[in-house]
């Protein structure tokens, strides 16, 4: 009933429209009037079946996704490519700022690399020390001979810190020299190189004496060993403790070369020393060297207490 | 009836754009294209036809948000009907006139809306600042609908022109 109404409603509405002498203007008025009724009739009806609705929308929603989904895709590419752009910057910024770090790093890495080497020789000098003195005083060497005609060392410990003339000067691996000069604040070492130079030295394999001498050169000789002697490449040459100035025991270097000319009375040896003389940084000078018992029973000045004895 | 096919074109684009809107802007912010379409429609355009064009594209907002059926036909369409009586009384290429055209059309159909779908939702306080903030946009966005459609219709004059001359040359 109501839907004849409705027809009936409209067709007058149409006739009145179509037939009627009206302006435009009032025909537009009366038409879109018209169209408002339907509009609210429309409204009423949709509200109570839902059906026209969502079965009209299914229908926009399949003419509209497709341009949706490629607007979506474009908006998509377009975004990931200046977010790219945005990182791409930011990590040439963050480049340049690790690069920085890196080379700060670096120069923190070779100073750490310094201390550990400092370290180790400052270690292997207390170590050796140890063994050998019962005090002793650390120096770092602060420069060579300025003559060049001694081979000697400059060291920044002097009388202030107990160093006297006759010292003996060791690092880890071995003997050093002797202290020759000495200020109040620095001391100068002669090195087992010079000519001047001559220690008393045991061969640690043979136990044969003989005394090292400094050629002027990075290498040494060692004289009085009779030819006799077996005395061979590489054999350990220790110092003996005869002299006064080393306490036994000290490495001097290895026997380098041997020579046992025709008719002399001596073999001729070469020693190649110990210690890197052109790498010297940190050396130990022995104040007060410690006495070992054998150091006691090989001295001429020790008296025999044993049974035969007094 | 290219005019139409110009406007049904827009009309599509304009929902496309309308719900791209919802999801970027904030509620506030949305214009109503729609509104500008039959806002311009009832200053150019004077016809039945176009009382009929107006309560399609309603239709078409009212499918495409798939609550209720009806309501914004009947908004639009009583936009269009309310502004085509006054239309002759204005200054319509002003582009303040189509800025409050559009405007007061927007809260007119917004509240219009509003009522009709009150059975089915709920309205808050807050509805009405969005119809506020909707209106401001849909002035502000009237205008340029109307330059971009008058560049479209006086290109398709232009291009009709030039078609006929050549076959009166002929």
């Amino acid at each position: 009933m109501v839907a004849t109404l409705l027809c009936s409603w409209a067709s007058l509405l149409i006739d009145i429209i179509m037939t009627q002498p009206l302006s435009a203007r009032t025909k537009v008025c009366v038409s879109s009037f018209g169209l408002l009724c339907l509009s609210l009739i429309l409204t009423a009806y949709s509200t109570r079946n839902p059906w026209l609705a969502r079965s009209g929308s299914s229908v926009v929603s399949e003419l509209v996704t497709p341009f949706q989904q490629m607007f979506t895709a474009v908006v998509s590419v377009v975004t990931r490519s200046g977010t790219s752009y945005l990182e791409l910057i930011n990590t040439h910024e963050l480049n340049k700022g690790l690069t920085e770090r890196v080379k700060v790093l670096e120069e923190d890495n070779a100073r750490l690399m310094e201390y550990r080497f400092e370290n180790e020789q400052l270690r292997s000098l207390l170590a050796m020390s140890g063994e050998v003195a019962d005090s002793g005083v650390g120096a770092s060497v602060i420069g060579y001979d300025p003559s060049g005609w001694i081979k000697g060392i400059v060291i920044d410990k002097g009388a202030r810190d107990g160093v006297k003339v006759g010292m003996p000067v060791v690092v880890g691996v071995g003997l050093v020299g002797q202290t020759v000069a000495v200020s109040r604040t620095a001391s100068r070492v002669l090195l087992i190189t010079d000519h001047s130079s001559g220690v008393d030295v045991l061969i640690q394999e043979s136990r044969v004496r003989a005394v090292t001498e400094g050629s002027g050169s990075m290498l040494c000789d060692v004289r009085y060993i009779r030819t006799g002697e077996v005395v061979r490449v590489g054999d350990r040459v220790i110092t003996s403790g005869m002299d006064g100035i080393y306490p036994k025991g000290l490495l001097v270097g290895h026997i380098s070369e041997v020579s046992r000319p025709l008719g002399a009375m001596f073999q001729s040896l070469e020693l190649r020393p110990a210690v890197d003389f052109d790498k010297l940084e940190q050396v130990f000078v022995i104040t007060e060297a410690r006495v070992r018992p054998d150091d006691l029973e090989s001295s001429p000045n020790v008296e025999s207490n044993g049974p035969g004895g007094k | 009836m290219k005019r139409y096919l110009i406007l049904f074109f827009a009309a599509f684009v304009s929902i496309f754009i309308e719900a791209l809107c919802v999801q970027w802007l904030p509620p506030y912010a949305n214009p109503h294209l729609l509104v500008c379409l039959v806002v311009y429609l009832a200053f150019f355009e004077l016809s039945i036809l176009a009382a009929v064009f107006a309560f399609s594209i309603g239709l078409l907002a009212d499918f495409s948000s798939g609550i209720v059926v009806g309501p914004w036909a009947g908004a639009l369409v009583a936009t269009y009907g309310l502004i085509s009586l006054i239309s002759q009384r204005l200054f319509v290429h002003s582009g303040l006139v189509m800025f409050a055209a559009a405007a007061i059309a927007s809260i007119g159909c917004d509240l219009f809306y509003w009522l009709l779908v009150l059975e089915v939702q709920s309205a808050t306080t807050h509805d009405l600042f969005r119809i506020l903030g909707s209106a401001l946009a849909t002035g502000l966005v009237g205008p340029l609908i109307q330059i971009c459609l008058q560049r479209a219709e006086s290109g398709r004059r232009a291009a009709s022109s030039r078609m006929g001359l050549s076959s009166v040359g002929a």
